[in-house]
């Protein structure tokens, strides 16, 4: 087990590499280069930018050096110095930027995951306990509904529900006087007050997604003989389904956990910008519509390296579910 | 005899209930089984055999229901109709395992893969034996030592994917025979093994028998594996014991034309075989059309128009205890 971990642990490093490289590449794409296109925005606003200014910047990226030196002075300042670039367009260092939003992704996010975690394999197992019962029935249409209809659209809804129905007009994370001001239990309150809806919204796919899997899974494993072997030796029907066929069939789920990172971030992008949260999302979206490239370049880096990561966990979470797989790989015990 | 029967079975219907119709997988099953004796029931594919045994134990897939008939179970201190209890509630819960266990066909499926056999075997005897975990532990050892499997104490800790298909199915008596059960039903324990290894799961499922005075079920299709373990034989076709007795009566007075087909389709050792291997001529009919009268009429070579396909041929009994349902002995 411990030289699977660590085997896997090195793995992570090259996919790091290529996936630093795409990046890069994103970043190098646009025509000219992006202190062009911010000379221009100066410009055009009326600014004028000092001679000085620009030839610091163009030594700080190395914008005068041949591409590979570019990429490893790009690298070098984000590993040894934590420095992600600058965004031009709201000429601030990016990682300001994303420190300020990062936490209120992440926490829309947990709180996400934990209820399409929850939820959905809870109602999975029912369902598939209870096949073709009403309950079934009505959790499978819901389902359908729920892995087939886009969050914006669920977004839009709920908010023209809310407005035409109770008056309230959802939007944002915080009430008015909570806006700007800094950090207090009040504001936290005031955020969880309204946190459900996004939550909702990025969950429902998940959520109808994980029904389906798992009652597919469960259905399975149902049919499988050593849950008849397991009933003749004289277990409860509740021990026998907890302690077999539900832990075989969380297994391939497990596995899918890294998927989820990416899967939710994407869904939190749209929730969040219909909604007018001040999340990562809506910041990645103008940043790539602004050609803000050292931003998008940051956050897609990030985002990239958040599902290596979420991968090697679930991976490691499979192998220590699941003997076939931790036999399998390490050659013995 | 009456004393000595273990489990009788009465008139057992067990109808699957399916979008397509009903499919009546036993239907009017009568047979006894008597204590410390092998009772083999043998047929092909689909008669009704491995219903049956679930039928006992009432772990019968879903859909699938006991529509009428007795399974009385006798224990020293009284009798019980396993009929009449809840298949989820504690009584048969107590009677599974412990004083019936089963032994299943796929030794490769039959043992949940995330879990060691040491594991699987401990939870049934902690079930059913009041013992500490230790003490199961031991127990277990020691059972996988009896049926055979070199080093017990290593093997306790093996998962199910790391044993041959014969060790499994030997870990697999070791957890049926854990409990010193009075009945082992065993469903086909061979047919997923090498010709080899039957033999010594065979040799293995006798000696424990003789050992520990236990009454056996053994479900095959296998005429052979029959010869060689039962005391007593039912043969089935779909649904029905057509023909049944002590296994001598059996193998050298067969009189239904299904058991006579089913022996003739036997190739023989120093027998010459003149062109190919006897089958049965025909296909198994289809289970939601059941061919009326006597079942096995379409593909009888004794077939009697007028008489066969219109009413079922009644239960004779030819010589004590062998009993035959066929108009070729009466019954017109």
């Amino acid at each position: 087990m411990a030289g699977y971990v660590i085997r896997r642990f090195l793995s992570l490093i090259p996919l790091l590499f290529i996936l630093s490289i795409v990046v890069f590449i994103i970043i190098e794409l646009p025509p000219g280069d992006f202190l062009t296109v911010y000379i221009e925005q100066l410009k055009s606003s009326g600014v004028l930018i000092s001679e000085e200014e620009i030839a610091r910047l163009v030594k700080q990226y190395a914008l005068d050096k041949p591409l590979h030196i570019r990429y490893i002075t790009w690298i070098k300042n984000i590993i040894l110095h934590g420095d992600f670039g600058r965004s031009f367009r709201w000429n601030r260092p990016v990682v300001e930027l994303i420190k300020e939003r990062v936490a209120l992704s992440a926490v829309i996010s947990l709180f996400s995951i934990v209820f399409v975690w929850i939820i959905g394999v809870s109602i999975g197992i029912y369902s598939a306990v209870k096949q073709y019962s009403m309950f079934d029935y009505i959790f499978t249409f819901i389902g359908f509904i729920g892995v087939s209809i886009p969050g914006f659209l669920l977004a839009l809804l709920i908010i023209w529900f809310a407005y035409t129905k109770f008056d309230i007009y959802i939007s944002g994370l915080f009430s008015q006087q909570f806006v700007d001001a800094p950090w207090s239990l009040a504001k936290v309150l005031d955020m969880l007050k309204r946190i459900w809806v996004p939550v909702i919204i990025i969950a429902v796919s998940g959520i109808a997604g994980n029904i389906r899997t798992m009652r597919a899974n469960l259905l399975d494993e149902l049919r499988k003989q050593y849950v008849t072997v397991a009933r003749a030796k004289g277990l409860s029907e509740t021990r026998l389904l907890i302690k077999y066929p539900i832990r075989i069939a969380v297994n391939p789920m497990i596995s899918t956990i890294g998927w989820t990172l990416p899967a939710i971030f994407s869904g939190e992008s749209l929730a969040s910008i219909i909604l007018n949260l001040p999340t990562i999302g809506p910041l990645l979206m103008q940043a790539l519509l602004a050609q803000d490239m050292y931003l998008a370049g940051s956050l897609i880096l990030i985002m990239g390296a958040l599902t290596l990561v979420g991968t090697l966990i679930s991976d490691i979470l499979l192998a220590w579910a699941d003997p076939r797989i931790r036999y399998g790989n390490t050659g013995g015990k | 005899m009456g004393d000595n029967v273990l489990l009788e079975v009465k008139n057992l219907r067990t109808y699957f209930f399916l979008d397509e119709g009903v499919v009546k997988a036993v239907d009017g099953v009568n047979f006894k089984i008597e204590k410390g004796k092998t009772f083999g029931v043998v047929g092909e594919s689909g008669c009704g055999k491995s219903i049956t045994a679930q039928s006992i134990l009432r772990i019968l897939p879903p859909r699938g229901e006991i529509v009428e008939g007795e399974i009385i179970f006798y224990r020293d201190d009284g009798s019980v109709d396993l009929v009449k209890l809840d298949p989820k509630g504690q009584e048969i819960r107590d009677i599974r395992g412990k004083e019936v266990a089963m032994v299943f066909q796929e030794p490769m499926t039959a043992l949940a893969p995330v879990y060691t056999i040491g594991d699987q075997i401990i939870e049934a005897i902690l079930l059913h034996q009041n013992v500490t975990k230790e003490q199961a532990r031991k127990i277990a050892i020691d059972l996988l030592g009896r049926v055979g499997i070199p080093k017990p104490e290593e093997r306790v800790d093996a998962y199910p994917f790391e044993l041959s298909g014969g060790m499994r199915q030997r870990a697999m008596i070791a957890m049926a025979i854990s409990s010193n059960p009075s009945l082992l039903i065993a469903d086909e324990p061979t047919t997923a093994l090498d010709v080899t290894i039957q033999a010594q799961i065979l040799d293995l499922i006798k000696n424990l028998q003789k050992e520990m005075g236990m009454a056996t079920m053994l479900i095959t299709h296998n005429m052979g594996v029959i010869a060689e373990m039962a005391d007593d034989v039912a043969v089935m076709y779909l649904g029905k014991i057509v023909e049944s007795g002590p296994v001598n009566e059996i193998f050298y007075n067969p009189k239904h034309p299904y058991t006579v087909a089913l022996l003739k389709s036997i190739p023989k050792v120093g027998k010459k075989v003149k062109g190919r291997l006897e089958s049965i001529e025909g296909m198994v009919p289809d289970p939601y059309n059941l061919p009326t009268g006597c079942r096995f009429h379409p593909r009888c070579p004794s077939y009697v128009e007028g008489t066969c396909d219109k009413a079922e041929p009644p239960e004779i009994e030819i010589t004590t205890g062998h009993k035959v349902s066929c108009f070729l002995y009466g019954g017109r």
